[in-house]
């Protein structure tokens, strides 16, 4: 498998932190539901599944199959739970952002 | 209303997922489906769950992982995989061994053909601008006759590159007839020598090993090809060294260039620069082979079209001085191979119907070959449907005895390939060894050869797979538990429609090789009209009349010797035609024939015989100069009942200058001279003197002779001429090599036919044990209720007749068709009777009863008891 080494893409942060919200109820459908909503942008369930499965992949996330549902046809769904890896890389993509955002000097956010 | 997505897009969802995500890819989506349909109806929903579908189709949700516990997959059980291929290849030895030796050879001998036609097909190809290289040749119109030269007048190629701004380069070469070389003591001259203007090298593509592309520029320069280098110098350095060719010219040489490949129509073993001789450089002088380089882009078509205006002036000298028209053809250089053999011609030329039947003949074998292999692999799974039955009882899943099938498959090619590799490697070499078919190694790097290897790998594994298939159904497997073989026998009829295709491959190569035999006898045996049995021919290089005839008188007092005079003429000569005045009921009429000198001993020594009027009497003084004898075809064509003193002159040179006149004082029957590839045309002959030499001295021995007569007429010639080399051919051998390229197509089927017999009648005997073996029980049931073995014999046999008559029927036009194509290759041919039909089907008959009859009788002599115990 290809992993795009130990660091986030853009949409893998999006899909870790979505699963991180929704805690208990992180499956698929959810997930995407969330991201939906929070920033209106169009995904596709299809990507989603990619991105959970790199993310399991690469340890940040860890997933085990819940009951049987009544809405769906009495299929199960994969529920996804963030590991201690997972957290940690979180923090850290996030800590950059704050490292990067604070060396801006301030002159440039003075409207022009 | 129905709240069910799509069926078929949940088939396929279901079909490519791997089963290992499909419950939680499906529960989203159909979860994502039933929200839509409330939301958005049922149409925006269908339409979104497809698109989902489809965007859930992606390589991750598609591969499967190893299960670990299906039979037959997983690291460790790729051994057991291997172990039970080994297992039922040593329980059937001779079904396996037939197998691998039938699928080796059949791809082997494929492989060995292609390389063959892929070289013919890419004469030439290996120079870098060979789109762009165009050779020149003339065509010369005189009254009715045209004639094309391969070669055109000396100044052309400068004018045209002068004139015409299309035209990026030429380089013009001359044949060097009689090549001579001297290094201190030893004297080399069957080396091909060319006299090339330096361009040569730059436009061809020829690889040097030393030297570079300017080393024909200035004279007295000469370039080697690798093995004459070596030839000449050993191992030392050539370069720079001097050679002596011909009485005096000391060339230098320049360049040492690797052997000319294979596929080029130019052979040549020496370069020697232009310059270093010298010429009349007259338009007159239509002796050397042009070629021009185009510029990129320029159509041959537009040059053409500026030629006229080129060739203006030449036009007017020639339509003056000779009466004749002029017109220069351009051919591409890859196409000088398979075109027709202009005169004066030294391309290697290759023949397209020998080419035609040698594709068939590769692809019926590579046909063959698989038939076979599929056959032996069916008949050998029908026999393991049972085991594969159980393992699937037992849980065992699809792809499991997909990989049994598959480690069969990596098993067996792993043995083939290296005996492919082997019988290829041995098929050059005897290639080259017996049937002087030089093809070079780097031909298997070509894309048209490895297509065709890969191609046959492709379908062996593809066939592989759809035998997985097959026996991947459920209804097949559960069939074969229950005890029925319906469904083998199903593919039994697949095997024996196979089989039939391999037949007639035999009848048709038995038929050709029939054909082709019987026209080898005929042209050994044909009356060529004189007699080449007994008759030594001695080349000259020098043909000083006087010489020749001292020559003569002395190897006429031999002991042994029946007859010896020289001729002009030698068989694989071009002949060279001559203007001659012949009288017609309107005067004197200008024709071109071809035409011959020889000595007065001639027409006798070779026993050709004289039909009308007498030969050559060295008593009568007019002979010399003013008697001619002409064929039977001459005195048709010239339209004379009685030729016998109508008058010749010529031939002409110049304008009107007649070497001689004179009249006709024999007519002699017909011989062909040439192959008998091509028709006989019309011959003046007239007696050789000073201006007209006669080279060829040909010798007719006595039948009882002394062995060492040869090394007589050998002494003879040492004193008479001690510096050339004593050069002597057996006329009949010499005859017989003209068809040295229809004999490599008669090896090469020979050989195709020992291998397509015994391969059709393996595949026979192989399906025949097969459907024995399914018929096992009828056969017994039927004998306890009365059958005799006769009948039972009858019942086995007759099943594979039918087919056999099957294979004849397509057998026979092919054959027809075949056989005339490759007739026409022959001026003079036999017939294709009814024989070339009924006998390789009375072969196919015999080999078909013998191979089916061993096995009927074995099912005929079965004792019903031990059969049907069984259940």
């Amino acid at each position: 498998m290809t992993t795009k080494g130990y660091y986030l893409g853009e949409f893998e942060e999006l899909v870790l932190l979505s699963a991180a919200s929704l805690t208990d109820h992180a499956y698929g459908v959810s997930i995407m539901k969330y991201i939906v909503d929070k920033t209106a942008r169009h995904v596709n369930i299809s990507a989603v599944h990619e991105v959970l499965r790199r993310l399991e992949e690469k340890g940040y996330l860890k997933s085990k199959m819940g009951g049987a549902t009544q809405e769906r046809g009495g299929r199960r769904k994969r529920y996804f739970v963030l590991t201690a890896s997972g957290k940690k890389t979180l923090e850290e993509a996030m800590k950059l952002k704050l490292q990067l955002y604070q060396g801006v000097p301030n002159f440039s956010f003075k409207p022009i | 209303m129905n709240t069910l997505p799509p069926k078929w897009a949940d088939r396929f969802l279901r079909w490519y997922c791997n089963p290992d995500l499909l419950e939680e890819i499906q529960g989203d989506a159909h979860e994502l489906y039933f929200e839509r349909l409330t939301n958005e109806g049922k149409r925006s929903a269908d339409l979104k769950y497809m698109w989902d579908v489809l965007r859930f189709f992606r390589w991750s949700n598609i591969r499967r992982r190893e299960n670990e516990f299906a039979p037959g997959s997983g690291g460790a059980l790729w051994n057991l995989n291997f172990k039970m291929t080994v297992r039922s290849a040593s329980r059937n030895k001779l079904i396996f061994v037939v197998k691998i030796l039938s699928l080796s050879a059949c791809l082997g001998f494929a492989l060995l053909l292609t390389a063959y036609v892929v070289n013919e097909l890419t004469f030439d190809q290996f120079h870098v601008n060979h789109d762009r290289i165009y050779r020149i040749s003339s065509r010369v119109s005189f009254q009715d006759h045209v004639t094309h030269y391969a070669v055109s007048p000396l100044p052309l190629g400068q004018a045209l590159l002068d004139d015409i701004p299309e035209i990026e380069n030429y380089f013009r070469f001359m044949y060097e007839d009689k090549p001579i070389y001297h290094l201190e003591d030893k004297i080399f001259y069957d080396e091909v020598t060319l006299a090339a203007d330096s361009n040569f090298l730059n436009v061809l593509t020829f690889d040097f090993l030393k030297g570079n592309r300017h080393a024909l520029t200035g004279p007295d320069k000469i370039a080697l090809t690798e093995s004459t280098a070596a030839k000449f110098f050993g191992d030392q350095d050539p370069m720079g060294k001097s050679v002596v060719y011909g009485q005096d010219i000391l060339l230098e040489v320049a360049a040492v260039i690797k052997d000319v490949p294979a596929n080029s129509h130019l052979k040549f073993d020496a370069l020697i620069s232009w310059e270093t001789f010298d010429r009349n450089d007259g338009w007159d002088n239509l002796n050397a082979y042009t070629y021009v380089l185009l510029r990129p882009g320029a159509s041959r078509e537009e040059v053409e079209n500026k030629m006229h205006s080129v060739l203006q002036t030449f036009h007017e000298l020639i339509v003056r001085e000779y009466k004749a028209t002029f017109q220069v053809l351009f051919e591409n250089i890859t196409s000088i191979h398979f075109s027709e053999t202009l005169n004066e011609d030294i391309a290697e030329k290759g023949n397209k119907n020998s080419l035609f039947i040698l594709i068939t003949v590769a692809g019926l074998f590579l046909i063959t070959g698989l038939v076979n292999y599929l056959n032996l692999t069916l008949a050998e799974l029908n026999t393991s449907l049972k085991k594969i039955g159980i393992l699937r009882i037992f849980g065992g899943m699809v792809q499991g005895h997909g990989k049994i099938l598959w480690a069969e498959t990596i098993f067996t090619l792993l043995i083939v390939l290296p005996l492919v590799v082997l019988f290829c490697y041995l098929g050059f070499q005897l290639a080259s060894d017996y049937l002087a078919i030089h093809i070079d190694w780097h031909i298997v790097l070509h894309p048209a050869f490895t297509a065709v290897a890969f191609g046959f790998l492709a379908i062996l594994v593809a066939s592989n797979r759809v035998n997985a298939y097959l026996l991947s159904k459920t209804s097949h497997i559960m069939n074969s538990l229950r005890g029925k073989m319906g469904t083998g026998l199903r593919g039994i009829y697949i095997g024996k429609s196979l089989v039939a295709v391999q037949l007639s491959f035999s009848i048709i190569m038995i038929a050709l090789i029939i054909l082709i035999i019987n026209q080898f006898h005929f042209i050994r045996d044909a009356n060529k009209g004189f007699n080449d049995k007994n008759t030594v021919v001695i080349k000259l290089r020098r043909d000083s009349f006087n010489e020749v005839t001292a020559f003569n008188e002395a190897v006429r007092k031999l002991s042994g010797v029946a007859g010896v005079d020289g001729c002009s003429y030698y068989p694989e000569m071009i002949e060279t035609k001559y203007v001659f005045q012949v009288e017609s009921e309107t005067g004197m009429k200008q024709l071109l024939v071809p035409m011959m000198n020889c000595g007065y001993g001639y027409l006798n020594a070779l026993r050709i015989n004289v039909i009308q009027g007498r030969g050559f009497d060295g008593s009568r003084t007019e002979d010399a100069s003013h008697s001619f004898i002409i064929n039977e075809t001459a005195a048709k064509t010239f339209g004379w009942k009685n030729a016998i003193g109508k008058k010749i002159q010529g031939p002409v040179h110049g304008s009107n200058q007649l070497d001689r006149e004179g009249s006709v004082v024999g007519v002699v029957k017909d011989f062909n001279f040439a192959s008998m590839h091509s028709k006989i045309e019309p011959l003046i002959i007239f007696l050789s003197n000073e201006g007209w030499g006669s080279p060829f001295i040909y010798i007719r021995l006595n039948p009882i002779r002394s062995n060492n007569l040869i090394s007589l007429i050998e002494k003879e010639f040492k004193a008479q001429w001690p510096e050339l080399p004593f050069e002597w051919e057996y006329l009949d051998a010499k005859y017989l090599s003209l068809y040295e390229k229809d004999f490599q197509v008669k090896n090469i089927s020979e050989i195709g036919l020992v291998i397509s017999i015994l391969i059709s009648c393996l595949g026979i005997f192989s399906i025949s044990a097969l459907v024995v073996t399914l018929r096992t029980k009828e056969m017994g049931i039927r004998k306890v209720v009365g059958a005799t073995p006769a009948q039972l014999f009858l019942l086995h046999t007759k099943s594979f007749l039918k087919f056999l008559i099957i294979s004849v029927l397509v057998a026979w036009p092919v054959t027809w068709y075949l056989s005339d194509h490759w007739l026409q290759n022959f001026a003079y041919h036999v017939d294709i009777t009814a024989w070339y039909f009924i006998l390789p089907g009375c072969i196919a008959f015999a080999i078909t009863l013998v191979m089916s009859g061993y096995h009927g009788i074995k099912s005929a002599q079965v004792n019903p008891v031990d059969i049907l115990k069984y259940e």
